[in-house]
Parts: structure tokens; C-alpha cells; sequence
């Protein structure tokens, strides 16, 4: 075998956007025939250096070199030419194109001839069959794209980059959407690839798997390399220290003390445009507790998190009983709500949780701007604004410290932070946390745990909503399933067993 | 607003740039750019009469400016300004004309109270179906636009005419409703339609700013403007603040019927607006909607107006239309100039780079 020589080398890469430094100095080299990690956090340029080999920014300075010949790669094309391909973390297919046709898109008749008598859809089909036999990815060629599972129109993709015969596949978070099995399934085809002696460049912020699949990893951090390491000489705790560039302190959870029952769910059903999104619900959570709700995205838990925040709006198209306490709230509305001192963290923090153009001042006040700590007779109190936000600013680590500053331009981890301390700024006795970490940087992470942590321990209720089984057995006192609607059998209480929960997210009970 | 001093300089940029190829195109047109930018100063600036009439435009302007922007703030595109000015200067011209003796103090609030009221009602329809509905407000208004300019044709050439004018416009209003007697910003301008809407319309913009981003309710129609979704998860009726924008809108453009009616010319007479709810949005979109942008923003559309006519008059070949040309070319580049990223010259340009500046964005 040849998986000691060097494929490909990145010399001294440097790129800006403006005054943002994307890429400083960037050196690293990628074996063939190996599985190469790059971790770091949000806004760490390992997506950049990636888009550079790919062809989709050109690099301001230094050089990337592949099998010692300098490339000099302008766009994608000349990234195909080179046999580099690129899996992009949301997927660029067209939804009621058949799996098949999707590899013939492009395709441009080379003949008159050709244009009156193109390709038998037979032919097509043999082609592509065994494309998947020779490597091992089977794909029901005839289906429409949307109809298929993400883990499928993954597969899709990458065999896309293998049919234009590419050796250098990068995957930018490829299981950002994947529920385990998937993921396992997904890491031994890449496992195979490299067999087969292809050389995998993979993006990702999750060390589990780095430890996994990968056989080097090299860290960014604030656009630099910060180490590069093969994965016999590490482990996850420094790879994340090397991360984030400083310890992290694991989070100790508080023990659990249940107090009396908050909020009851009892025998709720929703449903809209003649179909039944969400059956026979039924839970309780009490006071200091967290409970779980894992399962795969789109099986109702955004139709759940719809009825919490403004069950009024739903009133009609929902059944059964939603009390606080002792008293049904099912016709309370998202303000009444609030008032009543409810929080929650939106799924989609963009589109529901804030407003992207304005200042982080008005998205603190989001929700709570009609509280008498900041306004009196209507009119705002600027000053007591600006402190309470810089305040709060401070107790979530939100940077930039400003809180003139647009929200848009925060990055992820902090527009979250933010949203976090919006959400606990009035010490809510209940909280809905649907995704409170996605797509934020292990920093982040370790800081919104420990606060709804601290939220718990001081008597709310918490009602966590992940498609992160890792944080949802972090956190939860309880974890229950959710599968096209309704909540599987029995609730499961630690220590949880993340294969059992997993095939019950997929419905493989 | 945040970066008060950099959006003045941007905008200042944006303006001077239009200008500049504003003129150049003069130059094609054969004429003297430099005697044509004297002559625009000149009819805008050149005597009282001059600054009075560019005034009396900015003022009408200033109302519909304002009337666009907050329909914008609230996610609105409010085409209607022009019918609902429209509607507002027939209801107050109507009651000057049905209740002549109605006294002095009482005349003008009762005409502007039923005016704005008109031009409310004319925006709220739209706003209450756009909700209610989801009807496009674009297409409403727009049609609202054309409803207004029959109706008014009906009522003053049918109901309430003058007689005695070849004009095609109505009766002249009872004399209790002119603003004359109270008039001291018309001592200024001798001659010169400016007249006391002027202060109004200053205050309204300060009432406007102060209501948008000092006050709860001016933070709820701008949430609800800038994201629905987020605007309602957050116990804020967005619905609802949209049909009131639309309402608050049309009152304010409304209000041109002060400056029009009461203020100046008595009557109403057909086709007194040059377009001012067309040009309204054009102000609108300089002020990047926000209200003491919009003194500024109308004042420039106002002078333009003005200067428009006397080119029409002293040169050969730029006619009326050439204003609106002006006016697409300031709109495009103060839009364009919106874009200019300082921090990125800074760091390009060797001379700052050796002095050391720091880049305050980059904090």
C-alpha cells in the first residue's frame, strides 16, 4: 500500500473577506488513501480552506499542492477535472427529480445524433446499478428525491461525486441530519471508500466521531491550524481543548429533585389539512426537571413546539388537555403565555427567535419588551436596556460585547447565547429548549448546559427537544420518543442506552 | 439607528455621485453641465418665493415620505399613498365647501380631522384585507389609488363645482377653514404656497421617530415588519400591527390635505398632486425608512420638483421628465452607497494601514 505518500499538501493558504482574516497561514498535507479530519469551531475556516480546494474561493495567498504538482483551481470545474469532489452540508438536489435522472442533469449530447437518441433509461439504469455494486451503496434509483430518507439522498450525493470518478471526496457535516444508524451506516461506506483507496476529507465538530473514522485530524482554530495529529496520539477531551483553546469544564449535573407536577399533557392530538400531525400525547413534567423528547426531525415535534408557544393560534385543530398546574392553558395566547413567564428556545433561532437586522438590544427585548423593567407607560427606558443586556451579555460570554452591535452578523454560537439569555433573563418556571445547540461551538454548548442546568436545579421545567442524542442523555432526567407523532411506549429514565433509543427513533422496535 | 455618522456619510457620498452623473448625462443631452447645476441651485434657493415653493413641496412630500417608511417599517409596501392623500383632500375640501359657516378655530380641526380620517379608512381597507385575507397590499392599494382619482372627479365636478372657473375644481372653501390667520411661516415666504403645515410636518416626523423606536408599541410594528413568524412566537399580534400600519399610514399621507387645502389653495382642484405618493416612496427608500431621514430626503425631492419646472423653462432640450431621471439616479446610487464598507478601504489603503488605525467593525 501507498497510504504513507502525501496527496495532497496546503502551503501557507491564507483568505480574508473584508476584515475577517478566514484563513491564516494555513499548512497542512492529507495522506492518500486516508480518512483526514478538520475540527474546529463555527467560524474556525476549516469550511473555507475546504471551499478553496474546491474551487469556490480563490486564495489570497500560498499554494495547495496535489501529488507535488502546484493546482491552480478557479472553480468547481477544475476541481471535477482534478477528481475532487464535494458533498455540501445542505444537499443540492431538486425534490421531485427521480434519484436516476439526477446523474443526468448535465448531461450535454455530444452528436446530433446523440440529442435525437439519447441514453435508454435501461442503459442509464445498468450504469447506475452498478455503480452502487461496485461500491456498495444501494439507492432506489426510480423514486423521486423527496420521498427519500436524508441518510438516502446523502448516499445520493456522494455517489454523485463518485460517477464523475472523483479521489479526493470532501464531506462537509455529513451527519449534521443523520440519525445514529445512519451515521454508522454512513461511516462504514466510508470506511470502504478508503479501501477502495480514496482519500476522504471530512468537516466536522463532533470528536466522537473524528476518534471513530478518522485516521489523522488536523484543529482550526480563528482560522489557524492549530494541531495536527494522528488519532492514535490523542483523545476527545484535547481535541477539544485544543478547540476552543482553553479547559472545559465538564458539566456536573445537579442531582435530581422533582417537585410537583408543572405542566400536563393529557391525550393531545393536533391535526391540520386533514392529516393527523401529532396522537394521543401524554406527559407531565414536574418542577427541576428535564425531560427528553429524541426521535428523528419532522415526526411532530415542530407541531409540538407550535402548541406550547401559541396554543390560541391551534386552539381549533387540537384535542385532549394542556394544563400549568391545575389549569388548562389551551386557549392562552403566545402573549398570555409569556406573561405568565414562559420561555422558549425557537428551533430555528433565524426565522423565529429573532429579528436578523436589528441590534442585539431589541432581539434581548424580543418577548419581554412590555416587562415594567424596561418601559414605563409604553415609553422604553434606553439606559436600563443597555445595562441589562450588557449585563446579561456578560453572564453568557456573548461576543461581541456590544449590544449596538446587528445580530446577523454574530456568529451562530453567539446568536444562540443570546437568545439563551433573552429566554432566562426573567427566570422562566418554564422552559421549551427545541435544538438549544444547534449548530453552535463546543464553547456555547458547554455554556447553555450549564445553564439549564442551573434553571432546573432552581425549580423549572424544561422540556428539551433535540435531535442530539448526546446532549439529550446529558441533560434529561427522562427521555421519551417521538415517531410520526406519537410518543413510543415507555419512558426511559437514566442510564439510557443509546442503540435502544436510536432504533426506536427509526421505528425499528 | 446605529452608525448615525456613517449613514449621513454614505448617503452624502451616494448624493454627490448622482449628482455627478445626473450632470453628466446633461452634458450628453448637449447642454452646460455646470450652467444646469446653477440653475437647480438657483429655483431652489435663488429668492424667498423660490425656497417658499420648494418648501410647500418638500411639506407634502415630508407627509407621504413618512406615510411610505412606516409602511415599510412594518414590512409594507404602501403604493397607495396617492389615493389616500386624495381621499383626504376631497373630505376636507367637501366639508369646507357643505359647512362654510363653521368658525375659525374650529374650521381647519374639524376639515383635517375628517381628512386624515378619509385617507386612514383608505389605508386601513387594504391593511384589513391584507391580514384578514392575505391580499396583496401592492395590488390593493393600487387599485384604492384608482377608486380615489374617480371618486374625487365625481364629487367635485359633480357635487360641489365652482361655477364661476373654467378649472375643472371645486367651490371655494368657508373662510374659517384657511390657515392664514395663524400663518407666520407664510411671512417668510411672501407670495410663496409654503405655508404653517411645514412645522407640522417637522413635528410629525419627531412624533413618528419618537413612536417607532422609544416606544413599545413603534418596537412591536417593527418586529412584526422585520419577522412575522418570530413577531408572533413572541406574544406580538403582527396581524394586527400590520392593519394598524396600514391605517397609520394613510392618515399620515393624509395629511397632505393640511398643506394642499387649508394651507394654500382653498380648493380642491383636480390633479394638485404632482405625484406626491409616487415620489413619496422614491423618499422613502432615500431615507432608508426612517423618519428624520425622510425631512432630509423630501426636502432634496422637494428642490428637485422645483428645479425640474424652471430647466423645463430656461434651457432647450431637458424637460420636466428629467427630474425623474435624477430621481432614479440619486435613488441607485445612495442605495449603491449603502454598500461602501470603510473598514475594508481602510485596510486597503496603505496610508491609513501604516498609521495604524484600528478597525472599530472588527472589535
Amino acid at each position: 500500500m501507498t497510504t504513507e505518500k502525501i496527496l495532497l499538501e496546503f502551503n501557507k493558504v491564507s483568505k480574508s473577506f473584508g476584515s475577517v482574516q478566514a484563513n491564516n497561514q494555513v499548512s497542512f498535507a492529507v495522506k492518500q488513501g486516508s480518512i483526514h479530519a478538520l475540527i474546529g469551531e463555527n467560524g474556525a475556516g476549516k469550511s473555507t480552506i475546504m471551499k478553496i480546494l474546491f474551487g469556490l474561493y480563490q486564495a489570497d495567498h500560498g499554494e495547495i499542492r496535489l501529488r507535488g504538482q502546484k493546482l491552480n483551481i478557479l472553480s468547481p470545474i477544475d476541481a471535477k477535472k482534478h477528481r475532487i469532489g464535494m458533498v455540501h452540508q445542505h444537499f443540492m438536489l431538486a425534490g421531485p427529480i427521480s434519484a436516476m435522472n439526477h446523474f443526468f442533469l448535465d448531461e450535454k449530447p455530444t452528436s446530433l445524433k446523440g440529442f435525437f437518441t439519447p441514453l435508454p433509461a435501461e442503459k442509464k439504469l445498468q450504469q447506475l446499478q452498478a455503480l452502487s455494486e461496485r461500491y456498495q451503496m444501494a439507492v432506489p434509483w426510480q423514486e423521486p428525491v423527496e420521498k427519500l430518507s436524508v441518510g438516502i439522498q446523502q448516499r445520493l450525493e456522494i455517489l454523485k461525486i463518485l460517477y464523475n470518478e472523483a479521489d479526493i471526496l470532501i464531506l462537509d457535516e455529513p451527519t449534521a441530519v443523520l440519525a445514529p444508524q445512519e451515521i454508522l451506516a454512513l461511516f462504514s461506506q466510508l470506511r470502504e471508500l478508503k479501501a477502495q483507496g480514496k482519500t476522504i476529507l471530512f468537516i466536522t465538530h463532533k470528536l466522537k466521531e473524528v476518534m471513530s473514522l478518522a485516521d489523522t485530524v488536523t484543529v482550526f482554530r480563528k482560522g489557524e491550524v492549530i494541531a495536527q495529529k494522528n488519532i492514535e496520539d490523542t483523545n476527545p477531551r484535547d481535541l477539544s481543548e485544543l478547540m476552543v483553546g482553553r479547559k472545559l469544564i465538564e458539566l456536573v449535573r445537579s442531582p435530581a429533585m422533582p417537585g410537583e407536577r408543572l405542566l400536563e399533557i393529557k391525550n393531545l392530538s393536533f391535526k391540520t389539512q386533514g392529516r393527523e400531525r401529532l396522537k394521543n400525547l401524554d406527559f407531565h413534567i414536574h418542577s427541576g426537571e428535564i425531560l427528553g423528547i429524541a426521535g428523528i426531525e419532522g415526526n411532530g415535534q415542530s407541531d409540538l413546539i407550535q402548541i406550547l408557544v401559541q396554543p390560541k393560534a391551534h386552539e381549533k385543530a387540537v384535542s385532549g388537555e394542556l394544563r400549568w398546574k391545575t389549569n388548562s392553558i389551551l386557549s392562552k395566547s403566545a402573549k398570555d403565555l409569556k406573561e405568565m413567564g414562559f420561555s422558549f428556545f425557537p428551533e430555528d433561532r433565524l426565522t423565529q427567535g429573532a429579528l436578523v437586522q436589528s441590534n442585539l438590544k431589541e432581539n434581548f427585548l424580543l418577548g419581554q419588551h412590555r416587562s415594567p423593567d424596561f418601559q414605563k407607560m409604553g415609553i422604553f427606558k434606553p439606559h436600563e436596556i443597555s445595562r441589562v443586556t450588557t449585563e446579561e451579555m456578560k453572564k453568557l460570554d456573548v461576543w461581541p460585547r456590544n449590544p449596538n452591535a446587528i445580530f446577523k452578523n454574530l456568529s451562530g454560537g453567539n446568536q444562540q447565547k443570546l437568545v439563551v439569555a433573552r429566554e432566562l433573563y426573567r427566570k422562566p418556571p418554564f422552559l421549551l429548549a427545541a435544538q438549544p445547540t444547534r449548530g453552535v461551538d463546543i464553547g456555547a454548548i458547554e455554556k447553555i448546559h450549564f445553564e439549564m442546568d442551573l434553571l432546573r436545579k432552581n425549580g423549572a421545567a424544561i422540556l428539551l427537544i433535540s435531535s442530539e442524542l448526546d446532549e439529550l442523555m446529558k441533560l434529561s432526567d427522562r427521555i421519551m420518543v417521538i415517531r410520526h407523532g406519537s410518543l413510543l411506549g415507555q419512558i426511559l429514565h437514566p442510564p439510557f442506552d443509546e442503540t435502544q433509543i436510536g432504533c426506536m427513533m427509526l421505528g425499528a422496535v | 439607528m446605529h452608525d448615525v455618522g456613517g449613514c449621513v456619510i454614505r448617503s452624502l457620498i451616494g448624493l454627490f455621485v448622482g449628482l455627478a452623473i445626473s450632470l453628466s448625462i446633461v452634458a450628453f443631452a448637449g447642454e452646460n453641465p455646470f450652467s444646469v447645476f446653477m440653475i437647480l441651485i438657483r429655483s431652489a434657493f435663488g429668492s424667498p418665493y423660490d425656497l417658499g415653493l420648494a418648501l410647500f413641496y418638500t411639506t407634502s412630500l415630508i407627509f407621504t415620505g413618512l406615510s411610505v417608511s412606516l409602511a415599510f417599517q412594518a414590512g409594507l409596501f404602501n403604493i397607495g399613498a396617492e389615493g389616500q392623500l386624495t381621499v383626504a383632500a376631497l373630505a376636507a375640501a367637501a366639508t369646507g365647501v357643505l359647512l362654510p359657516e363653521v368658525p375659525s378655530p374650529w374650521a381647519p380641526l374639524l376639515a383635517t380631522t375628517l381628512g386624515i380620517s378619509a385617507g386612514a379608512l383608505w389605508g386601513f381597507i387594504p391593511g384589513w384585507l391584507k391580514s384578514r385575507r392575505g391580499s396583496h397590499e401592492v395590488i390593493v392599494t393600487m387599485m384604492m389609488n384608482f377608486i380615489a382619482a374617480a371618486l374625487a372627479s365625481y364629487v367635485v365636478l359633480d357635487l360641489i363645482k365652482n361655477p364661476e372657473s373654467q378649472n375643472p375644481e371645486s367651490k371655494i372653501l368657508g373662510p374659517g377653514y384657511l390657515l392664514k390667520d395663524y400663518d407666520f411661516v407664510q411671512k417668510f415666504f411672501v407670495d410663496s404656497p409654503a405655508n404653517l403645515s411645514l412645522i407640522l410636518a417637522l413635528a410629525l416626523s419627531v412624533l413618528i421617530y419618537f413612536f417607532l423606536y422609544k416606544t413599545i408599541w413603534g418596537y412591536e410594528l417593527r418586529a412584526s415588519g422585520q419577522n412575522e413568524v418570530a413577531s408572533e412566537m413572541a406574544g406580538i399580534s403582527s396581524k394586527r400591527w400590520k392593519t394598524l400600519a396600514m391605517t397609520i399610514a394613510g392618515a399620515l399621507a393624509g395629511f397632505v390635505c393640511v398643506n394642499e387645502i387649508l394651507g394654500s389653495s382653498g380648493r380642491y382642484k383636480i390633479g394638485f398632486s404632482p405625484e406626491y405618493g409616487f415620489v413619496g416612496i422614491a423618499v422613502a427608500l432615500l431615507a432608508r425608512s426612517h423618519p428624520l431621514g425622510v425631512i432630509a430626503s423630501a426636502f432634496l425631492f422637494g428642490a428637485l420638483q422645483k428645479g425640474a419646472s424652471d430647466l423645463d423653462i430656461e434651457t432647450a432640450t431637458i424637460t420636466k421628465d428629467f427630474a425623474r431621471i435624477i430621481q432614479a439616479i440619486l435613488i441607485f446610487s445612495v442605495a449603491g452607497a449603502t454598500l461602501i464598507d470603510f473598514s475594508w478601504i481602510r485596510q486597503k489603503c496603505f496610508f491609513w494601514k501604516k498609521k495604524g488605525v484600528t478597525d472599530a467593525n472588527f472589535e
